[in-house]
């Protein structure tokens, strides 16, 4: 069977010029899975392909009177910025169509320059809201976490200071937050505990501020590395809580509108859209590729260089590593359940303590309170203690 | 500096970090805490009753030699009244069976254990040897795989005994997890994870003793205990979803130690997570490699707790992913014209792609119902079981059978394997 496309390229002889197989016009820059297409028809196919995942944003689910507020964490990686883009180019649309919008964003930046010097800047957000000015704009900082922290975290972060204070006690909140991480045993646990601040303060943030829902700029790629990254940290639990989107246990809706969009598509489609994107990305130095792991390497980084990887290769893999995650189903949560007092996700019983075939941590230090199977791992060993 | 002191007698000198958590322990109490944490699972998981005769699959190797050793020795020392077998699977490899095949043989005189052994050849007609002679290197681990599970059912069962252990370790089932999810094969993740499956296809029990044991520990056991196992490696290599999973776990181990454990529970808990309705069918409709017949599941050397087949796994997968994709474009995508919704299906990408195959995988497979096998008579979700269609196979003298198992591709897998590895490293 013959294509347009293959004739094209058989007639232009030596040197082929494959044309993109949507417009038939402008000559192919890029191949979307299998389908050459111009920069142009790129672009479009990424937005309609999130735009599928938008349909609780559309107008006709907005009430009148309550118009919702979807808060957008943006952290300046290429899929957050292209996120931002493409639900700014959806109210844009939603206005043009009907001179309303079915929701109102709310742009979050968490500052994490404070214990993470590749982090960006404080102050880059002016650089965003000049582009795209009809939204809201916040930014705090992970430290801001002792102030806004929701109501499981509070109590533990209240006595945190008692618990590592074997020097005077902190006198900041910075050094509080520097405390509580170097008191952590591997710089896998510090980061996972600075991930789990983090979305602590943004659904905090988000109840603060009324927005009933969070959209997330994890791509299909992230999202497959964050379940196999999640399962080696012991949170198998946690995944339909994390991936699948819907009602969170924290009582917000969640979504994830690039989960269908590979992270090496939404380089190009930040390259491609004009303006280009990409001078608004702050870059983190890329990982050292080594045989084998550096001391300082941490679970997510691993998976990070795995999946990138892999995408290369096998890019319908990583869509269906996600597609199935998405089917495990998340357990009832019922009123008053235990909470993990770190990350406060519900507590199965089975969640208590950690693992089997373990007789021998009895002599190490066990952590003390209510935590979940992963937060006892990740602060085992520590001097944190979430309760004195 | 003075010696370290044993972190649990403090008496005397540490001599070995634990693997599993890095405590500084003297030789006598190393021994002792890993037979210890193994008698905690037994117990904890009411493994055995007083009594009951066990078979240990037995293939000669460290796990199932250590599995062997430490049963022994705990079934004296609590007095659990068991009776144990070693039952060995004689799959007809020369110079790899045969030696291993003494080892066990050793260790029955060793242990003072009853040996039975079953052979692929007395029980199918052929051995693996037979078997690579006629379809060549490429995929015979399937054939060796689906052998081996009913060899070792109709082994216990020539023994009159419903339960076999194996030697499957916290690695192996890690490892197994990690695998399952990169494939898209939850639905029977309960089965890589419960410490004991009774299958539908079996009447015959299984258990995982070693469950929760480090490999890096079961060496070092081994070694202390001056053991006598095979040490050679099955000649095959692991197909590619198992060879990227089983590097993951090793960075994974480097950079948190309990992150095998780690794995294990969240696997636990994840198979708990699965909707019924997902159970028992395939819903990451490709690549999931059925296994009521359990090809994966095995005890020891090839094919087994190795899972081995050939390297073009995950290429094999990902392009059934994309021509299921393509299929659903054509569904749903009504705006395109033509000419690209009829040249979707078709994939550029090299090799392969004109290989004819059914355009789209059913979205989810009927639940399986288990029957006995018209031929053989063993339990089996089809009429004819898989071991007697692939020995139709190798009896009507064809090269390959096209059943639903037989995933590899021939053309280009070992390039494939080659960049999978490559990826392994990478990603290292
Ligand atoms: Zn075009
Ligand atoms: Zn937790
Ligand atoms: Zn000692
Ligand atoms: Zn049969």
């Amino acid at each position: 069977m013959t294509t347009d496309s293959q004739n094209a390229e058989r007639t232009m002889g030596a040197a082929p010029v494959r044309l993109c197989k949507r417009c038939q016009e402008i000559e192919a820059t890029t191949i979307m899975r299998t389908e050459p297409l111009c920069s142009n028809c790129f672009v479009e196919y990424i937005k309609k392909k999130v735009a599928k995942q938008l349909e609780a944003y559309r107008i006709k689910n907005a009430s009148k009177n309550n118009r919702r507020r979807v808060l957008l964490p943006i952290s300046f990686g290429v899929s957050s910025l292209s996120l931002l883009h493409v639900l700014d180019g959806h109210l844009q649309s939603q206005i043009r169509r009907t001179n309303r919008t079915g929701y109102e964003l709310h742009v979050l930046h968490v500052n994490t320059s404070g214990v993470d010097a590749d982090a960006p800047q404080i102050g880059r957000l002016e650089v965003l809201k000049e582009k795209y000015p009809r939204h809201t704009y916040s930014e705090l900082t992970l430290e801001d976490v002792f102030d806004h922290a929701n109501e499981y975290l509070e109590t533990t972060l209240r006595d945190v200071n008692i618990n590592i204070g074997d020097v005077a006690p902190p006198s900041s909140k910075h050094e509080k937050l520097v405390g509580l991480l170097s008191a952590l045993p591997s710089p896998t646990s510090r980061a996972d505990v600075v991930e789990t601040l983090r979305n602590n303060l943004i659904i905090a943030f988000a109840k603060e501020n009324d927005c009933q829902s969070i959209t997330w700029g994890d791509s299909a790629t992230r999202l497959a590395e964050k379940t196999i990254s999640e399962t080696a940290k012991g949170r198998g639990f946690s995944l339909p809580w994390q991936i699948s989107g819907g009602e969170s246990p924290y009582g917000l809706h969640v979504s994830h509108p690039l989960r269908d969009v590979l992270k090496k598509e939404l380089v190009i489609f930040a390259e491609n859209v004009d303006p280009p994107l990409t001078p608004l990305i702050h870059s983190r130095p890329a990982p050292t590729m080594t045989s084998a792991p550096a001391k300082s390497t941490t679970i997510d980084d691993l998976m990070g260089q795995y999946f990138a990887s892999i995408e290369e290769s096998f890019p319908s893999i990583v869509a269906n590593v996600v597609r199935t995650t998405s089917k495990l189903r998340a357990p009832e949560v019922t009123e008053g359940q235990s909470r993990c007092d770190l990350c406060g996700l519900p507590l199965a019983d089975s969640d208590a303590s950690l693992g089997e075939g373990e007789s021998s941590a009895q002599s190490l230090v066990q952590p003390e309170g209510n935590l979940c199977y992963g937060c006892a791992r990740t602060t085992l060993g520590s001097r944190f203690t979430p309760h004195s | 500096m003075p010696p370290t002191p044993c972190a649990r007698c403090h008496t005397s000198r540490a001599l070995i970090i634990r693997p599993k958590n890095q405590e500084k322990l003297c030789k006598a109490c190393f021994l002792t805490v890993f037979e210890t944490e193994i008698h905690e699972t037994i117990i904890s998981n009411a493994l055995f009753q007083r009594g009951e005769r066990i078979a240990i699959g037995a293939s000669g190797g460290k796990d199932s030699t250590v599995l062997a050793s430490v049963l022994k020795t705990l079934n004296e020392r609590h007095d659990y009244g068991l009776e144990l077998v070693l039952l060995s699977i004689d799959e007809g490899i020369k110079g790899y069976r045969d030696d291993s095949l003494e080892t066990v043989k050793r260790n029955a005189v060793q242990y003072d254990m009853k040996l039975e052994i079953v052979g692929y050849g007395e029980l199918y007609g052929w051995t693996m040897d037979q078997v690579v002679e006629q379809i060549g290197k490429k995929g015979n681990c399937t054939y060796c795989g689906v052998f081996r599970r009913q060899a070792l059912d109709r082994g216990a069962a020539r023994l009159g005994i419903t339960h076999v252990v194996t030697g499957h370790n916290a690695d192996d089932v890690a490892e197994t997890v990690l695998m399952k999810v990169l494939r898209g094969d939850l639905p029977r993740l309960s089965r890589t994870t419960s410490i004991v499956t009774s299958s539908a296809a079996s009447d015959i029990k299984r258990s995982k003793p070693l469950k929760y044991a480090y490999e890096k520990e079961i060496v070092l056991y081994a070694h202390h205990k001056k053991l006598d196992y095979f040490s050679t490696e099955c000649i095959y290599s692991p197909e590619a979803f198992r060879g990227s999973a089983r590097t993951l776990i090793k960075n994974l181990e480097r950079i948190r130690p309990s992150s095998i454990l780690d794995v294990v529970k969240s696997g636990e808990d994840m198979a708990k997570l699965v909707p019924p309705e997902v159970t028992g069918t395939s819903c990451a409709s490709a690549g999931a490699v059925s296994s009521a017949d359990g090809a994966e599941e095995g005890a020891g050397g090839c094919g087994s707790a190795n899972g081995r087949g050939s390297g073009g796994e995950m290429a094999h997968m990902e392009k059934r992913l994309v021509e299921n994709e393509a299929a659903e474009g054509r569904e749903t995508e009504i705006t395109l014209p033509k000419s690209s919704t009829v040249s979707n299906g078709q994939s550029k990408q090299p090799s392969n792609a004109q290989q004819a195959r059914p355009a789209r995988m059913p979205r989810k497979l009927p639940q399986q119902t288990m029957r006995k096998c018209t031929r053989c008579g063993y339990l089996s979700s089809q009429d004819i079981c898989k071991a007697c269609t692939l020995l139709e196979g190798l009896n009507k003298n064809r090269p390959k059978m096209q059943v639903e198992i037989g995933l590899e591709d021939e053309e280009g897998s070992s390039t494939l394997r080659r960049q999978m590895e490559g990826i392994a490293l990478a990603g290292a």
